[in-house]
């Protein structure tokens, strides 16, 4: 296997970080990777890079890259949203596919980056398959999340939060509000906001696997919802529910649990699904 | 009360600090002090008690003294659930 870090260029001009994991005897079909937003990339970083291993120790390649704004990658997240991360995805397909001769590929989106990994198979139909770990489904609820959150930050350091009412109006009034040690800007959040995967109307064809935690029961009932919109004739659509832990959110976990079951059924469904050989 | 705190001590040990079921937190364990738990661990923690109880943590509450320990989040799901 050879693992390599390079640098690329978005559509913007931005330089993007890619690490690529490409085995000896790759076929035809390489994985990308879409990362979480904030403090989840960070925490599921480790994961993330086991499961690309594990993937090339079974002859898969597959691309990690940063959005812009994010990781090593140019640019502030300020001056990221929800469309500047799509292409981003977009470009890094066209790189990886042209870069390692693929002629198609599958995208995982951990958590928020499942809405990006969902969002860009609608727009380009090189991609077979996409794989949705725990994904955010209702923008809306995952940005309460994310601004309880940045209340949470003041508690756990022992102050009083900042009502969200006042977060929102300096959101307003600044055009920008930090969460989880970054900018997001006021589009981002609009964009955000209108996000809810429990009602999209896809424009894919191709296989669609989602996975849940089994003890999430909030996110279970969304997801079957989110198989029903994709189920039809352009599109296979099945739900995986596992005993795994939350591995992107638990600082516990950081390199000592790995969601393993999820990685074999992941790599098994889609060789099923004919998408891996 | 003496539930209430089983269920958040279980939780906090198996879910937030990947210990085992029967593992016990005391009642007056620092949590924010010893660093058991940040932001994203309290809101794991509030979701999960919102769902369990079928209750809303508003705003109001997200204040450190609520969460000093097991017995202080206790005693707030319980006096949210008599109101």
């Amino acid at each position: 296997m050879v693992e390599q870090a390079f640098f690329f260029q978005n559509r913007s001009g931005d330089h993007l970080f890619g690490y690529q994991h490409i085995p000896q005897n790759k076929g035809k079909t390489g994985i990308v990777f879409c990362h979480p937003f904030g403090e989840e990339k960070h925490r599921s970083y480790r994961s993330i890079v086991e499961f690309s291993r594990y993937l090339a120790n079974n002859n898969v390649p597959s691309l990690r890259f940063d959005m812009r704004g994010s990781g090593d990658s140019d640019g502030d997240m300020v001056e990221a949203t929800v469309d500047s991360q799509v292409e981003d995805t977009l470009d890094a397909i066209s790189l990886f596919i042209e870069k390692q001769s693929l002629d198609q590929v599958v995208l995982i989106g951990l958590r928020y980056g499942a809405v990006i990994a969902a969002l860009t198979a609608d727009q380009d139909t090189r991609v077979k398959a996409i794989v949705l770990l725990s994904p955010v489904i209702k923008g809306s609820i995952y940005w309460r999340e994310l601004l309880r959150t940045r209340q949470l930050s003041s508690v756990s350091h022992n102050q009083k939060a900042t009502r969200s009412s006042e977060l929102l109006e300096e959101l307003e009034t600044n055009g920008q509000l930090e969460i989880e040690a970054q900018y997001v800007s006021q589009t981002f959040v609009s964009q955000l906001q209108k996000i809810d995967m429990s009602n999209h109307k896809p424009n894919f064809s191709g296989d669609i696997l989602v996975c849940d935690l089994a003890n999430d029961v909030i996110n279970k009932e969304l997801s079957s919802k989110v198989i029903q919109q994709y189920s039809g004739k352009e599109c296979y659509a099945e739900i995986y529910s596992e005993e795994e832990r939350d591995y992107w959110s638990n600082l516990a976990l950081y390199d000592q649990f790995y969601p393993d079951k999820t990685f074999e059924f992941s790599r098994s469904w889609l060789i099923k699904r004919g998408v891996l050989n | 009360m003496g539930e209430i705190s089983t269920v958040i001590s279980d939780f906090i040990v198996t879910q937030i600090m990947h210990g085992s079921v029967g593992d016990k937190l005391t009642n007056d364990r620092l949590l924010l002090e010893e660093g058991i738990l940040d932001s994203l661990g309290l809101q794991q923690l509030i979701t999960f008690l919102e769902v369990k109880y079928n209750i809303l943590i508003d705003d109001e509450y997200l204040m450190p003294e609520y969460f000093t320990s097991v017995g202080t989040i206790s005693e707030l799901v319980q006096s949210i659930l008599d109101q």
